[in-house]
Formats: structure tokens, C-alpha cells, sequence
């Protein structure tokens, strides 16, 4: 540990005694992850998030060729026992990836399965709203678990695994074996794995000026190390057997947002309704065909006689449903639990497009 | 590098409801922007308190008396949905997350992690959000790791991480990628072991001090109530799903398809199943180690991951099983939702409950504390399985003793086990008390209740309208005792199973009875038998060459068989044929040994010359003596795993027993057979060679071996299926073949052929008896059977209908 950077901590912890709770913190204050659902570190304090990464269009057979492939199965209902003509698609995403951000100067992905650097991009992270949800609602927003990936993406991995030993690419020696990472003195990884019969360890850092990287690569022995990516420009900072250090361009130039456009309703639809049970979660507790969950099915919900635990009963009508949404706390169907559901403030028409979703199944 | 963070304490509130005259609830306060999202728990050698968060960090904290006081730290960040953690040392874990089981470690002893080390990655991981893994130690340095499956409340990706496999991505919780749905063994050596499969999110694992597994399952598919399992090794837990990552499976197709039959033979029962008002899906057990936490020890508890309570389980052994009681323990509103994880704390008078409802519930999470006050609550202490009813006993002396018997009730339900997702109270029965019997003098005594109809595969509720002599009332005052297995009667003569080459040896009050012999013929066989005479009881020809005297006819007839001459066109009794099919075994599902009987379960695979799979079989064979008879029960099922089972009408079929020479009814001299001994009589009162192509409840073939007296008796349980519900059809001739065939010609005044429907099962009950009488009178056959009549099969599931299979129905609607 540096002086200076105990310096620096002790007084952001005197900074944490001091500051009131209400301004909400962040991972750069705290050291720990928050309810920031966009979190940063910094150069003094790098944010190590594993999570289920973005996948930006990487090539699937060059870059990530140890991977299996997904396939589209047929929809299956648990009541009835049977498969029908619905098809679920696979989606995009890096499952067992590494991410790390160093504050706006850069963030990359490190993926345990190819060991290698997939991707690195400045301005921003990773949006984990899709995952974590809000710190109200406590639910994903998507129907996946990816979080989102926002910033300026510089570097995108291409072609074969970049790290050549004795002229061969890793791609060449079999699938290679994530070891695990160590933090050096600037708390920052450096990966190791193993490939064919050599021990390699990885450190990617931010490079000299904007959007450059500079790349560590070393063995331990007396290979040659090589690092050649299709149309990236690199430059070697240094080689000698078993080390390598280069310097890596932009070889990408893709803006990311997160940001969503809030699309104002003109109208309630069915398929707005379906739209909405699928992505905020109602999926997760209420069926549509009968079966039994966590809350009340939908099917023959709207128009029925609802009994409460409060002992008292109503007509489930749309007043009823769309209460049920927005303050699901007021009433609670006999049989099961009270504060499940979290409250789900939407606009007027997509309640009533989840309305109309709930009647599809009267 | 440390960065601790203080705050002040927010919300620390001690409640005195009812269930805390006995215990004190604390919150245990957390910096407002951490999310308390527990993953696990867990205190090292010095007294901190480590707790892994679902976003990914690792905090530490000492907490003292005073928790408003207490400071948490960061250990480690960087971990993928963490649900399992063990200390090692101080500053060393292991904690499993998503995509590997990892070892964290502070080299530089400035409370930080700095080395994080991949232990093991083998296990696949698709992109789906529900595949979280749980863990517990080995006792030998290693980890059992508890993999839950995914869930098609959520995607997979187009890149799944290991191996991805089509079939294992169907059904509503699903294994798409490698050993979701299984226990795994990780050994420090570092190799990655199966160890039990069959779950569906097993949310938490725990080892006893025995060193046997335990751990519960969320409610859903497959899942009636709320089940804990003792985890078998090797053991089917009821959910298909991971079956498809089980070579031993694959002949039969897709697992979540199998005949329900099927899978309900090769499930291994819950030791708990508990009904919704007392959980709703339970999170990892933990063993009261304490005797510190009130009149508990050596029970568990288990948390609620969808309420406010946390249950109280009473285990124990009966009949080579785990099953017991279980009792709500705490349920208070103050206590936060979604628990997960519990700790002892080292002194071992509180306990730490970690809770985390993000993903599925408003949330309500975090870590308190639940104290023991040393007033003692007042419940129900244990409750265990009598041969007819229970004992049970209270934690404190009752008011009333002598109105305990107006003051029980006892009722039964079962669940049912298919794949919908939860079940309903089914079946539900009133159970009169019979008596209630004081069992001891002291001022608390125990109890034994003996109740009307007691009976396997089902839950008993006992519920209480006590108060205890210092007038406390019993808060949830009911205990349900899931009753898998029946408690059996001691026996004089144990049945004991060892391993042999040839198979398994069974002895019989020390003696060599039967082996089941899986090595010497073109299908599993029973070959020797020595009866209670010490005699062997079958003709040892093709199996063994040079015993003297036998005739070498019929090669096929190789000690106490199972076949037919045509299944599916394959042949699969004659051994030498064109189309001769073999009987493959594919699992020993189960074998109970050292008690009263022997048991042994398998699962085999019927298949054609061709090596193509037409049929599975699971068979239960029991083994038991007395002092003048051994005795095979056989309850056997077929069934259309792979297709519809076309079983022709041929009279050479199907459970078959060759017996020792000296019992056949006529000598052979041209094969060397000079004098027999053999006599028989069936049940219908035919005599020597007239008991062929009769029907009848038994055959009897009896005499001298060896100049011994011995005899054979094949009873037909009458709840065999056959045409017009008559007896069993029997192809027994002089030569010493003694065959039971439900299949036999009509022209012969058998039962015809018969259709087994794709996804359905057939199932027949046999009992062969070898005893030491050379006059039927003596065997009291008679006697035996109308004993087996009353026997009932072990108990059956209730399941839902075979659902079809989507190549039929899915193109008949196109």
C-alpha cells in the first residue's frame, strides 16, 4: 500500500463520518458497490465488476471460439406440461467476463472463457440497471440480465486470439485455462491463464494519451511473445523473450448510450401490455394459463370475485387491477403473501395496456 | 489499502412479540448506500463476520454486544452473484460464484484481498440469471458445490460458457450447460466429481456432523411443497432437468418426457417436503451445533426465501432414509424477508439470518440477529416415527397431561410430484388416535401416540390445543412429519448386501441366500440361491460347466430371469438368436442393506441387436429370511421410454426361475438325469405336469435337494394386470422351468399380446419363496400368500398425466 493512497482513503473515510446519508453515494466514495446502478471507479480506485457482460457484435467463431453455441428452444408451459409453437431466441451476452473501469479514462472487458481482452472503451461503463433494477423496485428492466454498455468504444477483439508465443497464436494451443488475477501496488488485475504449456500473465492498462492501451504480456520464460491483431495499429514498447509491452490504437469508434427514450403512449395496446408483463418482471410470479407462483395467475383473474386476507372481497375490475399495480400493498389475495410486489408507477395507458393483457386471459 | 465506513445506527429495534418472550431480533445496521444483499454468511476463527453481497463485494465486521456500534470493511470485490462462501483462515474464502468457485486471499495482511484464484470453472454457465451456486465443505479440504439450473423466466446466450446441450435447455427450469441441477464434488486435489442430481435450485447446502449433505429446493416444477433433501449421493432428487448431463440416462431420450412412472421410481423422496404455510422455498440449512440456542441441538433450521420465518427440522434415519418433523420455529413480520443464509455466532447463543429478495420481491434484506434469552419456548421438543404412530416431546411440562389425548389432532395429505409447479394438499385423511402411552416418570415426560392407519408417502400434521404448565401457549402449534418410509419391525434374521465380482451377494442371517449377478448372462440374473437348508436351489448349467447330474437343455434358462420372446421384435429370452436383444444396467438406483431385508433398486435398459434402446425397466428386489425360508419379492415395471412396447403373444416368457435338478418332476436319463425328487401343485389344485398353461395364484414345486428337504413356491401378487382380471397364466414344465407369463397365446388360454403406449407404464409383483419343507402342507403356501395379497407395492406418487410428447402433438396440429 502507498502512503499517498492511505492518505487519500483515510480522508474519504473522514469524508464519510461527516457526510449525511441523503446524498446518495458511489462506488468512487465508498469503495463498495452502491444502488448506483451506473457505477465508476477511478485511477486510485479501479472498479472490478463480474457480471454478465455486453456482447458488441464480437465475431463468435474467431473471438469467442471456446464458447458453445445457443440455440432457440420451444416455449414450454409448466401447467400443462407441453412445448407449443413459441420459440425463446438465444440473446447477446459474455457470460463470465471481467469488467474493469478506471473512471471516464477507460473501462474494458476480460473474458475468463477465451482469456483474452474483448473489448475497451472511455466516457463511461456498464448500465446495470437490466440486472440490479432500482433500489425501490428491486427488479431487472429487461428480460435478460446484461447490463448495458455506454461510453465510446475504442477497441473491439478481432481475428484470433492477439498473443502470439513462438509465432503461434493461443487460438492454436487448445482452449486456454483462466488461473485467476492478482491486484499489483495500483490495485489493478493482472490476469493469468494458461495456454498449451505456457503460463502467460496479462495486464492491460491505459496506454499514453486518449484511447490507447497499453498491454503487458508476460511468460516467465524465454518464449517470443507476439501481439498481432487484424487491423489494429500496435506499436512494441519493449520485447525481450517472455515479455512483451505494446501500445494499441482505436482499431473501433462506436458511440453507446443506455439512455432510453420515453416513448409517450397514444393508446393502450395488448401488445404493449404483453410488451410489459414480459420486461418488468410480472413474468417471474404471475402465469397466464393457471398455474400456480408466487402471485395470483392471470388467467381468469379480471371480472372474478377476489377474497383478501383483510377478510374483506371486491370484483377484480380495472379500478381493482389497476390498483393492484400501482399499490399492489393495499389489498392481498387470500392464500398469499403480504409485500411481495413492489409498486410499479407507469404511465396512465401502459396500466391500461397491462390491463388489457390481464382481461386477454378472463 | 482500508477503507472502513461508520454511520450511525439506524433501526435498531428489539420486538417482544410472542416468539420473542424467547428470543431477542436485532437489525444488524448497514451503511444506507450498501445494498444488504445477502449471498452468504459466514464468522472466521477471530469473531468477524464475513458477508458476501450479491453485487459483488465481500464486508467484514466484529459485531460486539452493542451492534449499533459496528464497523463494516471491504474485504474482496469483483465476485458475480456470490451465494456461497466459506472462511478459511482469517483473510482467506472461497466463495462460489456464477461462472467458478474462486479463492480470495489478503497476501499482504492489510485486510484486502488481493489474489483472487480460479479453483474451478468446469461447470458450464449459460447467460441465464438463475443459475447460482451454493457450497459447503468436504470435511477434506474440498467443496460440495450445489448448482442451481436457469430459469425461463430469463434467456440464455447465443455464447454459453462449457459445454451447451439443446435438450437441456427445454422445460421451465432447465440444464442447458453442464451440471446445472446437480450436487458437484470439488476435491482439493482439484478434480470436479457428479455427487447427485435431480434438483431444481437447491439454494444453500449444509454438512452435519455425520458428514451427510442436506439441503432444501425452491419451490416450483417438479416441486409439490417446499422439499429438503438429505442429498444422496448418486441420488435423483425429482427434477429431470440435470438428467440430461447423466450418460446413464441416455438410452431412454428426454428426461422431461419419461414415463411418469419412471421418474417417480427413480426419485429420491425428500427427507421434508413442507406445505406452503410454513415455507415457500427454503434457503441453506443450518445445524444447531449449540446447545446455547435453546433445547435444539443436533436439529436445523432453515430460512424462508419468501417470508418472515424460519423453520425448525427434526431429522432422522428410518429404514435407510432420511425423514423427520418440522416445526415453525420464528415467524415475526419484523424479521426481513427472503432469508437465504443463517450463521452461528461462535459463542454460539445467536444465530445471524442474511436475507435478499432482490430478483424477485420488494426488497427487504439484510442481516439480523436472533438472540436466545434462556426462557424456554414452548414446542414441540422432537417428534419421531414409532412402528404405529410417534413420539414426540415438549420442550417444557404440559398443563394438562392427561387431557393430551382431546387435545391432538392428526391428519395426513400428500403433494403431488410432476411438473407443474407446486401442489395443492391431496388425498387429505382424519387419523384417529388409538392411545397415548407416557413414556417416562420424569416431570416432562415424552410421549408415544399411536395413530389409525399410518401409511408411507404421506405428510402427517400433528397439531396441539396444549398450554405448558407455566402457561405458555405453543405459537403455530403443529408439527408435520413427512412419512416416506415406515418404521419396520426388528427381525431376527438381518439381510445384508457386499459386492462381489459378479455382482451382489446377498446373506441372510449370516448365510449366503442369492446373488444378483449383473456379469454372467446376456441380461441381470439371480444365480446362485442357496436355500435355508444350505442347499443350492438352482441349476448352476450354462453358469457353471461341471456340476454332475444336470441336464444341459435350454441354455437360455440361467437362474431366475426376467425376458420375453418378443418385445419390439427383439428377442429377449432366447440368448442365441438372430434377433436376441440384451438387458443392459444401466443405474443401481438404490440398495438398503444390514436391516430386516435387503433391498436392491435398478434401472436397466432393454435394447435390440442393434444396440437400439426399446424400453426401460426398474426393479425392486427384496431379500428376507426366517429360520426355514428365504424369500425374492420382485415388483418389476416396463416402461415405453423410446416408443410404444409391442409385446407379442409367445408362451416362452417371462419371470422365470430354473430350479435345481433334484427338483424337477421327471428324470432325463439320455441327458443324465437319473432320479428327480420334485413334486408340484398349484394353487388350483393341479398336480405335477398338469400346473402347465394353467392359471393360478401360486406354483408350488417341492421335494428333496440334496436328500434334503427344500421347495420353491412362485406366488403372483393378485393385483397383476391380466385379461378379465384372472390369474396369472403359468409356464411351469417338469424339467424344472418355472415361468409366470402375462403374455402368453390365447389359443393357449394366455393373456394375448399387449401395447404398452409410448410415455406408459406397466408394473407386476412376484414373490418366490425357498424353504426347507419337503410336503406342501408344511410350507403353508397357502398361509404366505394370502400374506403377500395384503402387502402393499411401495408407495406410488400422485402425478399429473403424461403430458404427450411435441413430436406427436405439435405435428398433428400442423
Amino acid at each position: 500500500m502507498k502512503r499517498n493512497q492511505s492518505f487519500v482513503l483515510l480522508s474519504l473515510s473522514f469524508l464519510l463520518i461527516i457526510a449525511p446519508w441523503t446524498i446518495a453515494q458511489n462506488f468512487q466514495d465508498t469503495g463498495y458497490l452502491t444502488f448506483d446502478t451506473k457505477p465508476m471507479g477511478t485511477e486510485q480506485r479501479p472498479l472490478i465488476l463480474r457480471t454478465y457482460c455486453p456482447d458488441p457484435e464480437l465475431d463468435r467463431n474467431l473471438v469467442l471460439g471456446n464458447h458453445s453455441r445457443g440455440t432457440s428452444v420451444a416455449k414450454y408451459s409448466a401447467r400443462s406440461g407441453k412445448e407449443n409453437d413459441g420459440v425463446q431466441p438465444p440473446i447477446a451476452g459474455i457470460p463470465a467476463a471481467i469488467a474493469v473501469n478506471l473512471g471516464k479514462k477507460l473501462s474494458y472487458v476480460w473474458d475468463t472463457t477465451e482469456c483474452r481482452l474483448l473489448y475497451a472503451w472511455t466516457d463511461g461503463f456498464l448500465d446495470m440497471k437490466n440486472y440490479w433494477g432500482d433500489k425501490a423496485g428491486g427488479r431487472r428492466k429487461g428480460f435478460g440480465y446484461v447490463p448495458e454498455l455506454y461510453g465510446f468504444l475504442f477497441y473491439k477483439s478481432q481475428g484470433k486470439h492477439p498473443v502470439h508465443i513462438d509465432e503461434k497464436s493461443i487460438t492454436e494451443l487448445g482452449a486456454p485455462k483462466y488461473m485467476g488475477y492478482d491486484l499489483d501496488e495500483t490495485r489493478q488485475p493482472v490476469f493469468s491463464f494458461t495456454a498449451g504449456k505456457h503460463t502467460i500473465e496479462f495486464a492491460p492498462r491505459s496506454g499514453p494519451g486518449n484511447q490507447t492501451l497499453k498491454l503487458t504480456v508476460s511468460t516467465g520464460g524465454k518464449e517470443k511473445i507476439s501481439f498481432k491483431s487484424p487491423k489494429t495499429q500496435v506499436k512494441e514498447v519493449s520485447s525481450e523473450p517472455g515479455k512483451l509491452v505494446v501500445v494499441v490504437r482505436p482499431n473501433a469508434g462506436d458511440r453507446y448510450s443506455s439512455d432510453k427514450k420515453t416513448v409517450v403512449l397514444k393508446e393502450a395496446t395488448l401488445a404493449k401490455g404483453e410488451q410489459l408483463y414480459n420486461s418488468m418482471g410480472c413474468v417471474a410470479c404471475h402465469t397466464t394459463d393457471g398455474g400456480l407462483n408466487h402471485g395470483p395467475t392471470f388467467k381468469g383473474l379480471a371480472g372474478s370475485h377476489r377474497e383478501f386476507i383483510s377478510a374483506s372481497s371486491q370484483k377484480a375490475d380495472d379500478a381493482y387491477l389497476i390498483e393492484s399495480i400501482q399499490n399492489p400493498g393495499a389489498k392481498t389475495v387470500k392464500g398469499y403473501l403480504v409485500g411481495m410486489m413492489p409498486p410499479y408507477q407507469l404511465q396512465s395507458l401502459e396500466y391500461d395496456s397491462l390491463v388489457l393483457f390481464i382481461k386477454k386471459f378472463r | 489499502m482500508k477503507s472502513i465506513f461508520h454511520f450511525f445506527s439506524l433501526s435498531l429495534f428489539i420486538v417482544s412479540t410472542g416468539w420473542s418472550n424467547s428470543y431477542l431480533l436485532e437489525d444488524v445496521p448497514f451503511p444506507a448506500e450498501l445494498p444488504p444483499e445477502i449471498g452468504d454468511l459466514a464468522f472466521d476463527q477471530n469473531g468477524k463476520l464475513y458477508a458476501c453481497l450479491r453485487r459483488g463485494d465481500v464486508v467484514v465486521s466484529q459485531p460486539g454486544k452493542d451492534l449499533s456500534k459496528i464497523e463494516w470493511q471491504v474485504f474482496a470485490t469483483g465476485l458475480h452473484n456470490g451465494m456461497g462462501m466459506e472462511v478459511l483462515a482469517p483473510g482467506k474464502i472461497v466463495v462460489s460464484q456464477m461462472a467458478e468457485l474462486t479463492l480470495i486471499e489478503d497476501l499482504d495482511g492489510d485486510g484486502v484481498a488481493d489474489r483472487y484464484r480460479n479453483l474451478c470453472s468446469d461447470f458450464g454457465l449459460s447467460g441465464n440469471y438463475h443459475e447460482t451456486n451454493a457450497i459447503c465443505p468436504d470435511g477434506d479440504g474440498g467443496f460440495y458445490i450445489a448448482l442451481g439450473t436457469a430459469s425461463h423466466n430469463g434467456p440464455t446466450f447465443y455464447t454459453s460458457r462449457g459445454e451447451y446441450k439443446h435438450d437441456g435447455r427445454r422445460g421451465r427450469n432447465f440444464a442447458a450447460v453442464k451440471q446445472k441441477g446437480y450436487v458437484v464434488h470439488y476435491q482439493k486435489d482439484g478434480t470436479l466429481t457428479p455427487f447427485a442430481n435431480g434438483f431444481r435450485m437447491h439454494n444453500g447446502i449444509a454438512r452435519d456432523e455425520k458428514g451427510y449433505l442436506w439441503c432444501g429446493d425452491n419451490q416450483g416444477d417438479w416441486r409439490g411443497g417446499s422439499p429438503i433433501y438429505r442429498v444422496k449421493k448418486d441420488g435423483f432428487h425429482g427434477h429431470p432437468s440435470s438428467l440430461v448431463w447423466d450418460e446413464r440416462y441416455e438410452p431412454f431420450g428426454m428426461p422431461l418426457f419419461y414415463p411418469r412412472k419412471l421418474l417417480d421410481e427413480l426419485y429420491d423422496k425428500p427427507a421434508m417436503e413442507l406445505p406452503r404455510k410454513m415455507m415457500h422455498s427454503p434457503g441453506e440449512p443450518m445445524v444447531i451445533q449449540s446447545n446455547e440456542f435453546g433445547p435444539f441441538q443436533g436439529q436445523m433450521l432453515v430460512p424462508d426465501e419468501n417470508g418472515r420465518r424460519i423453520v425448525r427440522l427434526m431429522p432422522e434415519e428410518v429404514d435407510s432414509a432420511w425423514q423427520g418433523a418440522a416445526a415453525l420455529f420464528y415467524e415475526n413480520a419484523k424479521l426481513r424477508a427472503g432469508g437465504v443464509r443463517i450463521a452461528p455466532s461462535p459463542d454460539g447463543k445467536s444465530i445471524y439470518y442474511g436475507s435478499t429478495t432482490r430478483g424477485w420481491q420488494r426488497p427487504d434484506e439484510g442481516i439480523q440477529r436472533i438472540t436466545y434469552n434462556e426462557q424456554i419456548p414452548f414446542h414441540v421438543q422432537f417428534c419421531s416415527l414409532t412402528l404405529d404412530g410417534f413420539n414426540i416431546g415438549f420442550t417444557e411440562p404440559l398443563e394438562n397431561p392427561d387431557k393430551l389425548s382431546q387435545n391432538i389432532k392428526i391428519r395426513s395429505y400428500r403433494f403431488e410430484y410432476g411438473y407443474r409447479y407446486g401442489s395443492g394438499e391431496l388425498d387429505k385423511k382424519e387419523h384417529k388416535i388409538l392411545g397415548i402411552e407416557k413414556l417416562d416418570d420424569s416431570d416432562n415426560p415424552n410421549w408415544g401416540i399411536s395413530v389409525e392407519n399410518l401409511a408411507p408417502g404421506r405428510i402427517y400434521e400433528l397439531s396441539f390445543s396444549v398450554k405448558s404448565i407455566s402457561g405458555s401457549e405453543m405459537k403455530s402449534p403443529f408439527v408435520q412429519y413427512t412419512l416416506q418410509r415406515l418404521r419396520r419391525p426388528p427381525r431376527e434374521f438381518l439381510a445384508t448386501i457386499s459386492e462381489t465380482e459378479r455382482g451382489l451377494e446377498v446373506s441372510v442371517g449370516g448365510k449366503p441366500f442369492a446373488t444378483y449377478d449383473n456379469t454372467s448372462s446376456n441380461k441381470p440374473i439371480i444365480w446362485q440361491v442357496t436355500g435355508p437348508n444350505g442347499q443350492k436351489m438352482l441349476r448352476d448349467w450354462p453358469l457353471k460347466e461341471d456340476t454332475p447330474g444336470e441336464a444341459h437343455d435350454h441354455i437360455h434358462h440361467q437362474g431366475i430371469f426376467i425376458g420375453h420372446e418378443r418385445i419390439s421384435g427383439a428377442n429377449f429370452w432366447h440368448i442365441d438368436r438372430p434377433n436376441s436383444g440384451t438387458i443392459e444396467q444401466r443405474r443401481l438406483i438404490e440398495t438398503r442393506s444390514g436391516k430386516d431385508r435387503a433391498l436392491i433398486k435398478t434401472l436397466n435398459a432393454w435394447k435390440n441387436k442393434q444396440g437400439e434402446t426399446l424400453a426401460a425397466d426398474t426393479r425392486t428386489l427384496s431379500f428376507f429370511g426366517d429360520s426355514n425360508s428365504r424369500t425374492i419379492d420382485l415388483e418389476f415395471y416396463l416402461h415405453a421410454t423410446n416408443g410404444p412396447v409391442q409385446i407379442d403373444a409367445f408362451k416362452d416368457g417371462v419371470f422365470a426361475i430354473r430350479t435345481h435338478t433334484d427338483l424337477r418332476l421327471k428324470a432325463s436319463p439320455k441327458d443324465g438325469v437319473n432320479q428327480v425328487f420334485g413334486h408340484a401343485l398349484n394353487s388350483a389344485g393341479d398336480q405335477a405336469k398338469a400346473v402347465w398353461g394353467k392359471r393360478a395364484d401360486w406354483v408350488h414345486y417341492f421335494g428333496t435337494v440334496d436328500g434334503k428337504p427344500a421347495g420353491i413356491a412362485f406366488l403372483s401378487h393378485p393385483t397383476n394386470p391380466s385379461k378379465g382380471n384372472q390369474k396369472s397364466w403359468w409356464h411351469a414344465r417338469d424339467y424344472g422351468l418355472i415361468s409366470a407369463n402375462p403374455f402368453a397365446p390365447e389359443k393357449i388360454k394366455g393373456d394375448g399380446s399387449r401395447t404398452i403406449p409410448k410415455g406408459e407404464s406397466i408394473g407386476f409383483r412376484y414373490q418366490i419363496i425357498f424353504h426347507a419343507f419337503d410336503s406342501h402342507k408344511d410350507a403353508k403356501i397357502e398361509e404366505r400368500f394370502a400374506q403377500y395379497s395384503r402387502t402393499p407395492t411401495h408407495p406410488t406418487s400422485i402425478m399429473p398425466p403424461h403430458p404427450g410428447y411435441p413430436e406427436d402433438y405439435l405435428a398433428k396440429k400442423k
